[in-house]
């Protein structure tokens, strides 16, 4: 516990660490945004009034330190594009991207915990075969195009679902399952593998010898030991849900920090590219830090680590 | 954790959203991509132009035809040399706050744009052409600093609608729409729609339709299915490659119609006319030559689209049509040329493209090939592309750009089709004379154009530019692409401008639908 704690508080330095290196990154980036929002026609003498009026015409270490300033207070600056404050940008973008992300993560563990399991209890089998090939299929296939053929099939053909947009549970349907389909593909591999490796030990064969059922010798006590690695992974991710899913959101016009994340980079809007990246920043070693929390848990020998 | 995640995935599930009413469904139009702001000033995209122009209200306005109509102005007198403009403002117009649309408030708007302090993304020519605004009982006064020709056509651009004082003085102008439109602001879901209402108290023909809802799509294929499935109404741009879709006798025929219209969208290529060779017109003439400006047409826009041989678009009365054989490739002609220049055996060059232009550059590669010209293509993003393409000389002699392709629309007024692209003040990194061409003759003669009110010798002065132009063709004109809308069936009074923004505030639904 103390060694969380200590990592804990260490998470504000780390965040001082990372807002100078986002923002030097994010000002290296080619492309001007008062260009951007000028348009090609408009004379340099706009550019530069823009520029003035974004603040942009100020020393970059003068404009980090105003941002400091101001992110001290909580406030992370207005968008450059229309003039919002940039917490309340993302803050009225997060809960979509939660909500899709954390649906989707759901759906892969469902799916692909009991399908690592019954994959690895039957390992050699046709089924374990099959289940891999499909977890393959599913890592190998772009998002992308598995997006716009869901739309296809399911919306325009059989009209069973909305095409896009967030609305009632139906568009969660077509998104969640898209973004499902890596972690699910992952989770079933790492459990297999995780779940084979326990069988191995002797003391599965000892609970196997004193008659325990396959199916219980599994859940009780593979399941618990091959979690770890799972658990971590899936952990992680759960920070980068904040910076939402940039494909899925934007084939199926889900109004997520995604889709957000996607437009202010078009536009040069640097608050708002910096306060997603922190908060995605902070999402990640937040996770990270549940992770470590949670394994130990499972894990005794993480906790006296 | 699994307990968190769920608790993640119940809470957005239950959040409420909005339901309307079926009866009182809003015509739903998409765009590919969202609008930049609500403040007309503030914005150069015809996108965000279409979102704006159902809240706002110009002096005056073009209709369907492209004819000038009065707007908030009844009526508008030149003084004899043209330099002042007396607006007659129409009375009993009120903003969507309530506030009066009177002439104090018209000129408070204009002067508001020609603020340098404001700083308006969208305001640059107006700041150059208009010395000041001011009021004169129920008349609004515009001085210009010089004569120019297509003042008019300036006030009827969006970046001039009059927008309310309110609204200003609040600072709500960027996230919240406040004019004199038929349609008022009513939500702007970021990520999501902007939400609009009939403007029951419109002083014009009151809308048809209940309400609008702007959605967007970066995805063309998303556009056309959401057209398909009824998600949207209206959707602008069309792909070329989806119009046959909706062919007479295709199934999707019975869901949609898609419309065309000529447009002044017009892409081209930007040669560096100070890097060898491409310094010798010769070799730019060649260049411009060798291309098959039909098969452009044909093969990349799928026939939606106009060959363009000269620096004006068709909108321009005074624009030269393709020749007889111009718009074909004339390879004898361009290895001629060549040869002259000390060529013949070609050269390599670089061009910089957006992602989306690309399949262009990779036409005029294979166009030039028979020439010896090898075109090496640098594939940019948007932000990247506008570094490298508006870079100075010195930058682009560095990494050897010899060429930039892109495309813009500035329908009607000839001097905003040549003033940016050609004349020495606007090299870039000043303007978008992104080939650095330098020539006096052609700087003059544009002012002269632009301050001439004589039709038959501006007339003139823009054939010398057009003429002169293609001798030192500082740019390569590809084509002008058509805009393509698609439009449910049973919906009517839809039509798209000639810069490609959409027009909705006359649509109307059938009774069947």
């Amino acid at each position: 516990m103390s060694r969380l704690l200590r990592r804990a508080a260490a998470l504000p330095l780390i965040m001082l660490g990372v807002s100078a290196a986002v923002f030097v990154a994010i000002h290296a980036l080619p492309g001007d945004p008062a260009r951007l929002m000028a348009g090609p026609q408009a004379p340099e003498s706009t550019i530069m009034e823009l520029r003035a009026r974004l603040g942009l015409d100020q020393p970059l270490g003068a404009q980090y330190l105003h941002f400091l300033e101001r992110a001290a207070h909580g406030d992370f600056g207005i968008s450059l594009r229309d003039g919002s404050p940039v917490s309340t940008v993302i803050i009225e973008r997060l809960p979509y991207s939660l909500a899709l992300g954390g649906l989707a993560y759901l759906l892969a563990l469902l799916v692909g915990v009991p399908g690592g399991a019954f994959a690895a209890a039957r390992e050699g089998s046709w089924g374990d075969r099959l289940l891999m090939a499909a977890t393959l299929v599913g890592a190998s296939l772009a998002g992308f195009w598995v997006a716009l053929l869901g739309m296809e099939v399911f919306a325009v053909r059989l009209r069973w679902l909305p095409l896009m947009g967030a609305g009632d549970w139906r568009h969660y349907v077509l998104p969640a399952l898209v973004l499902s389909l890596l972690p699910m593909a992952m989770i079933v591999r790492m459990t297999r593998a995780g779940v084979r490796e326990v069988l191995r030990q002797d003391y599965i064969r000892t609970a196997r010898a004193k008659g325990l059922s396959p199916w219980t010798t599994i859940t009780r006590h593979a399941l618990r030991n091959a979690l770890a690695p799972v658990i971590t992974v899936v952990a992680l991710n759960l920070g980068g849900l904040i910076s939402g899913a940039v494909v899925t959101e934007t084939v199926f016009d889900w109004p997520g920090v995604g889709r957000l994340l996607v437009d202010s980079v078009r536009y040069r809007d640097y608050p708002v590219i910096q306060g997603v990246t922190l908060l995605s920043v902070l999402g990640v070693l937040l996770a990270n830090l549940l992770a470590e929390g949670v394994i130990a848990q499972f894990d005794p020998k993480a906790r006296s680590a | 954790m699994l307990r968190f995640t769920a608790g993640l995935v119940c809470v957005a599930l239950l959040a409420p959203f909005a339901a309307r009413a079926a009866d009182d469904a809003p015509l739903t139009v998409m765009l590919s991509e969202p609008p930049r702001t609500m403040d007309p000033a503030d914005q150069n995209a015809t996108e965000t132009a279409s979102v704006l122009e159902p809240f706002y209200e110009t002096l005056l306005k073009r209709d369907a035809r492209g004819t000038i109509q009065p707007g908030l102005a009844t009526s508008w007198r030149p003084s004899a040399d043209r330099l002042v403009w007396t607006f007659s403002i129409r009375p009993g117009v009120r903003f969507h706050d309530g506030a009066p649309c009177d002439a104090a408030a018209v000129t408070r708007s204009l002067q508001r744009l020609i603020d340098r302090k404001v700083a308006l993304a969208g305001a640059s020519v107006y700041r150059a052409v208009i010395a000041s605004v001011r009021q004169d009982g129920e008349t609004v006064v515009v001085t210009l600093a010089r004569p120019y020709a297509d003042f008019l056509s300036l006030v009827t651009l969006v970046q001039s609608a009059i927008v309310s004082p309110v609204a200003v003085e609040a600072g709500e102008l960027s996230r919240r729409a406040d004019g004199t439109g038929p349609f008022r602001f009513v939500s702007w879901r970021a990520g999501e729609d902007v939400f609009a209402t009939r403007n029951s108290g419109y002083w014009g023909v009151v809308p048809a339709i209940a309400a609008i809802d702007w959605r967007w799509s970066p995805e063309p294929s998303v556009l056309n299915m959401a057209l398909q499935t009824g998600d949207a109404d209206v959707v602008i741009p069309l792909a070329p490659v989806f119009a046959r879709v909706y062919a007479p006798g295709q199934s999707a025929a019975a869901l949609a119609t898609v419309k065309r219209q000529r447009s002044a969208a017009l892409f081209w290529l930007a040669l560096n006319t100070r890097l060898k060779p491409l310094d010798d017109a010769r070799v730019r003439r060649a260049l411009g030559l060798a291309i098959d400006r039909r098969a452009l047409v044909a093969g990349l826009l799928d026939g939606f689209g106009a060959p363009a041989c000269h620096a004006l678009t068709p909108d321009i009365p005074d624009a030269l049509p393709c020749g007889a054989g111009e718009d074909r490739a004339r390879i004898d002609m361009a290895r001629a040329l060549l040869k002259e220049a000390g060529q013949e055996k070609g050269f390599s060059v670089s061009v910089v493209v957006q992602e989306p232009e690309e399949p262009i550059a990779e036409a005029l590669q294979a166009m030039w090939r028979p020439l010896g010209v090898v075109l090496s293509i640098r594939r940019q993003e948007a932000g990247v592309w506008v570094q490298s393409a508006f870079a100075p000389p010195e930058e682009k002699a560095r990494e050897e750009t010899g060429m930039a392709l892109t495309s813009w629309s500035a329908p009607y007024v000839s001097d905003l089709q040549l003033r940016p692209l050609y004349t020495t003040g606007n090299s870039a990194p000043h303007g978008a004379n992104l080939g650095f061409y330098n020539n006096a003759d052609i700087d003059r003669m544009i002012d002269a154009a632009a301050q001439d009110n004589q039709p038959a010798s501006r007339h003139e002065t823009l054939l010398a530019i057009q003429s002169t132009l293609d001798r030192d063709a500082p740019i390569v004109p590809l084509f002008t692409r058509d805009t393509l809308y698609g439009v449910r069936n049973g919906i009517s009074g839809v039509w798209a401008a000639t810069e490609g923004s959409i027009r909705v505030v006359d649509a109307r639904r059938a009774q069947a639908q």
